[in-house]
């Protein structure tokens, strides 16, 4: 946004009423005007985790394709839609809703905003300027299960995760899918917090599993690496790389970096070949991955990172593609 | 008054004196300096406050989009004040509006979900009227504990916030959550039971002629009606008031149910005018802001709908200050709640300055 002086402050005071008899249309960039990129984040952009995700992603792509971006943090679901629109409003062309809660916002803002292009994160419902983008770490979480099961002694691994949303259950679904393709007798744990992010409840269901017997978990929420750092068993992070969670605790942990795609899809935009569709980007383009081990490979049986290895190069070559699978659990 | 709670009780009686009984000027004074502190934080993060300020008010009051998102934060603000300032009013320091929103917003739902397929002449009155309800329902329950029991009303209502938000939690995530939605939201509302759309390509929703209609009425109710004065007598003097033949107990009553009434049409206007259906954190404090607008309103109803609308545009111009300039939009809870310290403690603050010009003009003479 330019830097206002007073004068035209107060001019537009005078004019307060003014603006609701002008046609409320055409708020979006003008042509010729340099594309702007905003987006919402439903908590910090310091959690490494979610948010720090979604914000180095806008960061990298803002700095790759040298445009103005700008974000809210903290955004409540009640609060998205306001934000949205005050984005596309101030002349945002291209605006990300990084939260599956919301999707309805986004719907709402796009049809208000046919100028401007929405992305929301795993929406269900999209329109012509609505466009979504996946988080599929559910590939990743295939490798993870791999892993956990390799490292386990016990036999049990367990998974603790926010809300049954579909990339949460696809989550979930691949990681006892790779667990079992490694050892087909391995039992494995999963808890549903109902939070997004509620550290404590997060490390209750942690130390739950691990009482019944869990010795490797995914974390898939803050807290989890906590409760496994306490008992003194593994856990995989996600999202970034979170071995400074726990240096002993954290075996590695299946990163995802949203900068290649916020790129394309500026990019795309700029380019006027933006469509509404469903953008995914993946093990294959190397936007998820797994972090270092930080010395802890040893812990894993070494023809287990083996088959790893030779997984992700199978995902990469094409000839493996990780099941989708969505279907609710419980 | 019935009973009165012994320990403490002076302490509360006088908090409660010094925030209701301001005159014209204090509500100005207060505002006043707490902008002034407000500027003073911005220009220490080497932000010109007053670029701030036009940034502030460019975003919430400079276009359609802004002006309509302020009106359309104005609605609850106003509504939850109006019912809280009625109640102070009465000698009433009822601040369980924001549980009273929850009620009134899950109960909207409900109904409009229960009902779908019958005419929306029928089914919109339907919903604000159960919001209604149910918000007295849950505002009486304190109501009745302050009568029966001498329980603080202050205490019961803000802990009755808690229950009401967690009960409705509950529901979002049990029984009333929409089928096959991982989230814990009702069904969405059917398009016919939607508050209309008053400003196209924006969001501004009939709530706010709600407002306007609620505003007027409850201002002649409380300035030229018998209610009214029976109203403002209870909360002058409720043992004076008894001995003139008011009862009491009923005007205390009815603080309660109005209060809870008015915060439950807020529920209602943010389910059926905003979300479209009942979500979890439906309101961001609604409840609690409007306490302060309320006091900042003078308890007024057509004070409180000016404070709430001056909240609503600091409310809504603040995320946009942060996103621009780098000023976070936390300092406007702040401003807000100076807002409260300067009406309480104005009067401190000006006895001590009048000390310290006394002492210097006449530093000999005995304090």
């Amino acid at each position: 946004m330019p830097a206002l002086t007073t004068r035209r402050a107060i001019l537009r005071a005078a004019m307060l009423a003014a603006p609701l008899l002008l046609p409320a249309a055409s708020h979006a960039q003008a042509d010729g005007e340099p594309l702007k990129i905003a987006m919402i984040l439903p908590g910090p952009i310091t959690d490494n985790d979610w948010n720090s995700v979604g914000y180095n992603g806008l960061k990298l792509a803002g700095e790759a394709l040298g445009v103005d971006v700008a974000y809210a943090e903290n955004v409540t679901d009640a609060d998205a839609e306001r934000l949205l629109r005050d984005f596309a409003s101030r002349g945002y062309g291209l605006v990300f809703a990084h939260s599956f809660s919301f999707g309805d916002a986004a719907l709402n803002a796009a049809e208000s905003f046919p100028e401007t292009i929405f992305m929301a994160g795993t929406a269900s419902e999209l329109s012509d300027n609505l466009g979504t983008y996946s988080n599929p770490d559910y590939q990743g979480a295939y490798l993870a299960g791999m892993l956990a099961a390799g490292a386990s002694e016990t036999g049990t691994i367990g998974w603790v995760g926010g809300m049954p949303a579909p990339n949460m259950l696809a989550n979930l679904h691949a990681y006892t899918a790779g667990a079992g393709e490694v050892s087909p007798e391995v039992t494995v744990l999963h808890t549903f917090i109902g939070s997004w992010f509620d550290p404590p409840k997060a490390k209750e269901a942690t130390i739950a599993q691990i009482e019944q017997g869990a010795d490797v978990l995914s974390a898939q929420g803050v807290g989890v690496i906590d409760g496994a750092a306490e008992k003194g068993v593994l856990a995989l992070g996600a999202m970034t790389d979170q071995n400074f969670l726990g240096e002993e605790t954290v075996l590695t942990s299946v990163t995802w970096d949203l900068g290649p795609l916020v790129t394309a899809v500026g990019q795309a935009v700029m380019d006027e070949t933006w469509t509404s569709e469903n953008w995914s980007y993946g093990v294959a383009s190397g936007s998820v991955g797994l972090a270092p081990f930080h010395g802890l490979e040893s812990r894993v049986d070494p023809a287990v990172m083996e088959a790893v290895e030779a997984k992700i190069a199978a995902i990469k070559d094409g000839s493996f593609e990780v099941p989708l699978d969505t279907s609710p659990v419980e | 008054m019935t009973v009165r709670t012994a320990p403490g009780a002076d302490a509360l009686a006088f908090l409660r004196e010094r925030l209701v009984a301001q005159n014209a000027l204090s509500g100005l004074v207060a505002l006043a300096l707490a902008f002034g502190v407000g500027a003073l934080l911005i220009l220490s993060m080497g932000v010109n406050p007053i670029e701030a300020c036009a940034v502030l008010f460019q975003a919430s009051l400079g276009s359609t989009n802004g002006l309509a998102e302020t009106a359309i934060r104005t609605v609850p603000l106003a509504l939850a004040g109006i019912g809280i300032a009625l109640s102070f009013r009465a000698g009433v320091f009822n601040v369980g509006a924001e549980g009273q929103i929850f009620i009134g917003g899950i109960a909207t739902a409900f109904v409009g979900v229960q009902l779908a397929g019958a005419p929306s002449a029928i089914v919109l009155p339907a919903m604000a009227a159960a919001a209604m309800l149910a918000g007295a329902f849950w505002s009486s329950i304190a109501g009745v504990l302050k009568l029966r029991f001498g329980a603080d009303e202050l205490i019961t209502t803000i802990m009755l916030n808690y229950v009401a938000i967690h009960f409705v939690s509950y529901l979002l995530h049990g029984p009333l959550q929409a089928p096959g939605s991982p989230l814990a939201q009702t069904e969405r509302l059917a398009r016919e039971l939607r508050l209309p759309i008053l400003v196209p390509t924006t969001r501004l929703h009939a709530g706010i002629l709600l407002v306007i209609l609620v505003t007027v009425a409850a201002q002649v109710w409380l300035w030229l009606s018998v209610g009214g004065f029976r109203l403002r007598s209870v909360g002058h003097n409720p043992r004076a008031a008894r001995s003139a033949g008011i009862n009491v107990t009923g005007v205390t009553l009815l603080a309660f149910v109005l209060c809870g009434a008015l915060s439950g049409l807020a529920g209602f206007s943010e389910v059926a005018g905003v979300h479209r259906r009942m979500i979890e954190n439906l309101s961001p404090g609604f409840g609690y802001t409007a306490i302060i607008v309320a006091l900042l309103g003078r308890t007024s109803p057509l004070g409180v709908l000016m404070a709430a609308t001056l909240f609503a545009a600091l409310q809504i111009g603040s995320s946009t200050m942060e996103s621009a300039l780098g000023v976070p939009g936390a300092l406007i809870a702040m401003i807000q709640a100076l807002v409260v310290l300067f009406l309480i403690g104005q009067g401190a603050l000006f006895t001590a300055i009048g000390h310290l010009l006394r002492r210097r003009t006449a530093p000999e003479t005995q304090r």
